[in-house]
């Protein structure tokens, strides 16, 4: 009993695998962050300066405890920040094109821990998330495929690179995570039970994106999509780790609650993360086989450089 | 309390500091427990020394167009989840201060700024459903300002 509980745990831990689906989430991850940090840098002064909207000093009272920042060290200058910022883009192009990727993603955690702890008034649930993802990405051989230098790797040997997938499985957690703390929390409000939660955070002004006629001005259809977005994030903290093709099904019921967020709120990179963080559950035949019909189509691989099965 | 939910009150004292430094911390509640059934803005009054008044307009997301909504939604974070409410009048002096610089553009200094918040509650289903959201007729002033000379530089 005990050996078969091991046999599992290692398997489920420690199997080698392609890392095909962790290297694409690296590439979709790198761009996102890229994103984050042209929308970052207009304000950069007015949301982290000490002219800004919280100066140095209460920021420190304001977040109570001790806290890592890269400010503490080199000072919390204009001059510090844009330099800070500088050397994040550059990390992220790093991560996007599988250059040093750990080293990338260290430096991304530490300057966006830096950031978030200047003044994590203005942080919303996408850059929290984006920080987590950076540190598990230290951990992780995500520069194993599609990344600079892996190319030529590949080609010496026939097959994909194998690598363990604990750092993997734990990335699938946080969004497992993610999923069961906002679910928990919102079976306790009151508005979520009785059906009209939507109706009201579609009526919350600052949040308005694009329009939503009709299925926002109907009782019954606020109903449904209410328990329809519980009912969708059960599936994806549960379900989300059952075989294809049940996963591929919650997983694309994600993507339609993800986007039908994405074009109604004003939240922005969020609903894109999590909906790149999905590659991370596909399996990594099915990555490699999509990779491979993308890098066709826009003449990145020529045919006859694709591993092949059916060759002798 | 149950015996079983003891060790919270050990292990996360413990470890709580550690997360916090480290930046491990998270929170994803949503929406949660329930969304807010309140719409809410901040307009910040300026006196000038010499008897003339302005306002500088918070950011309101819903006004802006598409992309510049994008680009300044930490406003809309930092006004309707912490700048606004009571809890957080810690952040109201470094406000008001960044205001005062943002509007001294004249030979008159800024010699105080009031903010002033305007909100209206959503209407239950049965009232609201197909209407506009109400206009942010309620209002309060929630902090004055006196502005110093070294706030200005």
């Amino acid at each position: 009993m005990i050996e078969t509980i091991r046999a599992h745990w290692n398997t489920f831990w420690f199997k080698e695998t392609s890392p095909a689906p962790l290297c694409l989430f690296r590439i979709l991850f790198g761009i996102l962050l890229l994103c984050a940090g042209v929308l970052i840098l207009p304000e950069t002064i007015t949301w982290f300066g000490d002219k800004g909207l919280l100066s140095w000093n209460a920021a420190q009272a304001y977040t109570g405890t001790a806290r890592f920042s890269l400010l503490n060290i080199f000072g919390a200058s204009d001059a510090v920040l844009y330099v800070l910022l500088t050397i994040y883009m550059i990390a992220s192009l790093g991560l996007c094109l599988g250059f040093k990727p750990r080293i990338c993603a260290a430096v991304v955690f530490l300057i966006l821990t830096t950031l978030h702890h200047r003044n994590p008034a203005v942080m919303n649930s996408g850059d929290t998330l984006m920080r987590i993802f950076a540190f598990m990405l230290i951990f992780a051989p995500s520069g194993a495929m599609y990344a600079i230098g892996s190319r030529k790797k590949a080609s010496a040997g026939s097959e994909s690179p194998k690598v363990q997938r604990w750092a993997q499985r734990l990335m699938q957690f946080q969004i497992t995570a993610v999923y069961a703390q906002t679910l928990l929390g919102k079976l306790d409000g009151e508005m979520w039970r009785n059906g009209t939660a939507l109706y009201y955070s579609s009526r919350l002004e600052e949040l308005y994106r694009l329009p939503v006629p009709i299925l926002f001005d109907n009782i019954y259809t606020i109903k449904l999509f209410t328990w329809g977005t519980l009912f969708a994030e059960a599936l994806l903290c549960t379900l989300i780790w059952s075989k294809p093709p049940l996963r591929y099904y919650v997983l694309g019921l994600g993507v339609l609650l993800h986007l039908g967020i994405e074009w109604s709120m004003n939240i922005p990179l969020f609903e894109w993360l999590m909906i790149c963080s999905f590659v991370l559950f596909i399996e990594p035949n099915h990555v490699e086989a999509a990779v491979n019909r993308i890098s066709r189509l826009f003449g990145w691989k020529k045919k006859q450089e694709e591993p092949s099965a059916s060759m002798p | 309390m149950p015996e079983k939910w003891k060790w919270r009150e050990v292990v996360l004292p413990t470890i709580r500091p550690l997360i916090l430094f480290t930046g491990l911390w998270q929170n994803f509640a949503v929406f949660s427990p329930n969304p807010r059934n309140i719409n809410l803005h901040l307009d910040a009054i300026v006196h000038y020394e010499d008897g003339t008044s302005g306002v500088w307009h918070y950011p309101r997301m819903e006004r802006l167009p598409l992309v510049e909504r994008t680009f300044e939604e930490r406003y809309r974070k930092y006004g309707h989840d912490h700048l606004n409410w009571d809890k957080e009048r810690q952040l109201w002096p470094d406000f008001a201060r960044f205001v005062a610089r943002r509007m001294n553009k004249y030979a008159a200094k800024p010699q105080e700024i009031i903010l002033k918040r305007y909100w209206a509650l959503i209407p239950p289903p049965e009232q609201g459903l197909g209407k506009p959201a109400p206009e942010h007729t309620n209002t309060h002033l929630f902090f004055r300002y006196k502005v110093k000379p070294e706030d200005l530089q």
